[in-house]
């Protein structure tokens, strides 16, 4: 049956580091850069693909959402891209521990940016 | 109404009592009390307005009553309207006294005033107060008061007032404000279920979270919309502020054409300004929505390169590992060769290499299901990407046309602040401060808009939950049916509303058109006063252009032309309203030129079924007198006749024709 070894479990819990939660939090409530923050953790993750950056997997101990709450276009998108890349990964659970290592490397690779624009881009990334 | 006798009694000006008699007949519906200054005709046209609607809250009453008749030790004052309304003769009475006995040393807050209102000779609702008002307010509106009575003087402000201020107007000199009342009633009863639903919900104990969060909501709503008003008021007041220096700073005539230039340029910003901000909140938008999508679409396409051409990893199933053990029994190899102990050591490494268990092969293949279920979000993805490049083609295109006009502004303010003039200077640097408070109170106006959508959106889902949860029991679905009516209810009403403002506002423009073009001392020029969708005031020219009156601006018409066009205005709604009231003018002719006296002189009986106005001899001159003498029913002549500091003042001749 498709999809079993991949499926994540809606009740999740994603998760970020302590200092990027306040990234989440800077992003989304404060500056609206961003309506939801399911939102940035799928661009984070594309971004960080799309950059070759290597999986950050240090502590994540805060919480940004539940795995059912985000965009489910969104999370398709995430983890078919995820999967391609990381051909060792079999099933959700490491999966979405991946796809979060990805985000949080995302997320550094945003605050850079964010530092030195004052906001978020697109256009960079559309050549 | 018609006004059939006033009479004051000791009120302001007026010692003793002084009784005016306004007799109409076919033909013959004006009446004129001619004063000089400082004589009474202020105090006739306050003292209506007083005997109607009461005293203003900084109003002395002691300060009402004649200073003459308080040294005579009288300290009582009265002013009474005997009028005519729908065929029964009415008097409202409104009188000033000392509360209690008299003292020796009285102030202000001694005197009390009260209404008396006789219908037929029978008082109405004597201990009522509201329902007196309320009868009062059916004759005319204390808030539609200025259409009927009015300062000629001051009437230019009525030609610059704001759009919402338009719509007020309209809508209550309209009768539009009874529908208005209807749905904020129905608003009301619909809060109403909203908490009996809420109150059911709640004693289910299943959703009191929810109900807690919402209740928090609200209160934020309600502080967002309070704050929002205030940095609204903000911004309005030091725009008006920025309007009044910049009329200030217009008679300094070396400056007079670069002010008219960067208002206009100022304004020219602001609108592409408002432009530029939709398409950065529909790029903003796009950006939220569709950025991963976007970046995923460019992520496959970049993958699918780097697999193309390579070829896709070879697997072995059970069944083909059977078949190869079955060859490895065998004399022949797959080839066709003899099975050599080569050929048997390749077949058994290409085994232990390629097999794979089912579950991998399962893998594998979702792996890929995965990946390729991305293409279903291709097209939209590559439509949002082009979506959002055009609008940062814009942005980038209008952000540079606006930097462009910001520099030449930028320009003329440094032209304009370098007048070396001590008075303006000081205008310029009010006028700075002016607009960097204006800038800071947009900013926190922006930030709060925000969060007061986000309270709003959020306030809108959590009550689409408590919706659906309401249907879990029956007393709550109840309730929550009631609550769906009387919201369809209120919706259908605003429907209605919003095209009965629509008719009337084209009435009311028609209606001030006329008058316009009958008064106007230009009818070439003008083709005719418009109010737009947004109740602001425009003027149509000939050439059939419209353009905005605003406060200070320099393509305004002349004051004179502006008093046309608020008379006008006045008289369309005048002659647009339900209600039927006397026209009170304080000074008609005021500050017009002489072409435009003439023409309003013609005019002013003409304005309604009755006419009183107060006017000084000065100011209606004989060649004014033969306009409208054919039309006038009685003169009052008012003059003081004491020799005191204060006035006298009193009926000294009078005349009926």
């Amino acid at each position: 049956m498709a999809e079993d070894y991949f499926d994540i479990d809606r009740s999740n819990h994603i998760r970020t580091s302590v200092a990027n939660k306040e990234f989440y939090n800077l992003i989304v409530d404060e500056k609206k850069i961003f309506a939801a923050k399911h939102q940035l953790y799928t661009f984070a993750i594309m971004v960080a693909v799309f950059y070759g950056a290597v999986p950050d997997t240090s502590t994540k101990s805060e919480d940004i959402c539940l795995v059912g709450n985000v965009n489910a276009d969104n999370l398709a998108i995430a983890k078919g891209i995820v999967s391609q890349l990381c051909p060792d990964i079999e099933n959700g659970g490491d999966l979405l521990k991946r796809m979060t290592e990805y985000a949080d490397a995302g997320i550094n690779i945003l605050r850079v940016e964010y530092g030195n624009n004052g906001t978020l881009r697109l256009d960079p990334y559309i050549e | 109404m018609i006004i059939r006798r006033i009479r004051f009694d000791n009120y302001r000006a007026y010692y003793g009592e002084v009784v005016f008699d306004f007799p109409i007949e076919d033909g013959r519906n004006v009446s004129i009390i001619f004063a000089n200054n400082d004589i009474g005709k202020t105090c006739f046209f306050s003292g209506i307005l007083f005997c109607l609607y009461g005293n203003r809250d900084n109003d002395n009453l002691q300060d009402m009553i004649n200073v003459n008749a308080q040294r005579e030790g009288s300290y009582q004052s009265s002013v009474t309207i005997f009028a005519e309304q729908e065929g029964e003769e009415i008097s409202i009475t409104r009188d000033i006294s000392l509360r209690g006995g008299m003292k020796d040393d009285v102030s202000g807050k001694d005197f009390r005033s009260t209404l008396v209102i006789t219908k037929g000779d029978v008082p109405i609702a004597a201990n009522d107060e509201s329902e007196k008002m309320d009868y009062i307010n059916s004759i005319v509106h204390e808030d539609a008061a200025q259409y009927f009575f009015f300062d000629g003087e001051k009437i230019n402000d009525y030609s610059v007032a704001d759009g919402p201020e338009y719509r007020e107007a309209i809508a209550r000199i309209l009768g539009i404000k009874e529908v208005e009342n209807a749905i904020d009633d129905l608003k009301r009863i619909a809060k109403e279920y909203e908490k009996d639903r809420d109150e059911c919900l709640k004693k289910q104990n299943t959703y009191n979270d929810i109900l807690q969060q919402k209740e928090t909501l609200e209160s934020s709503v309600q502080e967002f919309e309070r704050l929002d008003n205030a940095y609204q008021t903000e911004i309005q007041e030091g725009n008006a502020l920025i309007a009044k220096h910049e009329e200030e700073l217009k008679r300094f005539t070396e400056i007079g054409e670069k002010v008219i230039k960067k208002q206009e340029l100022a304004q020219k910003i602001k609108e592409q300004e408002r432009e530029l901000n939709l398409v950065e909140v529909e790029r903003q938008k796009l950006f939220q929505k569709n950025a991963t999508i976007i970046l995923g679409e460019i992520l496959f396409e970049r993958f699918n390169r780097d697999r193309s051409g390579k070829a896709a990893t070879p697997y072995l199933s059970g069944t083909v590992q059977r078949y190869l053990e079955h060859l490895l029994a065998g004399p022949k190899c797959i080839c066709g060769e003899d099975m050599t102990p080569e050929h048997s050591r390749h077949i058994q490494e290409y085994i232990r290499t390629n097999l794979v268990t089912d579950e991998s092969i399962i893998i594998t293949r979702e792996r890929e299901a995965l990946f390729n279920a991305i293409t279903k979000y291709l097209p939209h993805g590559i439509e949002s990407k082009n979506a959002f490049l055009s609008c940062c083609e814009t942005v980038f295109k209008w952000t540079s046309e606006i930097n462009t006009l910001k520099g030449e502004l930028l320009k003329l303010k440094r032209e304009i602040g370098s007048f070396n003039e001590e008075a303006g200077e000081k205008i310029q640097q009010d006028i700075q401060r002016a607009e960097k408070k204006i800038k800071e109170a947009e900013y926190r106006k922006a930030q709060n808009d925000l969060k007061l959508y986000d309270a709003r959106t959020e306030l809108k889902n959590l009550e689409t939950h408590l919706a659906q949860y309401s249907q879990a029991n029956n007393e709550s679905a109840r309730c929550q049916r009631k609550l769906d009516y009387a919201q369809r209810l209120e919706r259908t009403f605003e429907d209605y509303l919003g095209q009965l403002l629509e008719e009337k506002r084209k009435t009311v423009e028609e209606k001030a058109t006329e008058v316009f073009m009958r008064i106007t001392n230009n009818p070439k020029k003008y083709r005719g006063i418009c109010i737009n969708s947004d109740y602001r005031l425009l003027l149509e020219l000939t050439d059939g252009e419209q353009y905005e009156i605003e406060p200070g601006r320099m393509l305004n018409p002349s004051t004179g032309q502006s008093k046309v066009i608020s008379l006008s205005y006045i008289a369309g709604l005048n002659k647009s309203s339900n209600y039927a009231a006397p026209i009170i003018i304080d000074n008609p002719l005021g500050l017009f030129s002489d072409e435009h006296r003439e023409a309003i002189t013609s005019y002013l009986p003409y304005f309604g079924k009755q006419i009183i106005f107060m006017v000084s001899s000065g100011d209606l001159t004989d060649k004014y007198r033969k306009i409208i003498e054919p039309y006038v029913k009685t003169e009052y002549y008012l003059d003081n006749t004491g020799d005191s500091t204060w006035p006298k003042s009193t009926i000294v001749h009078k005349e009926v024709y």
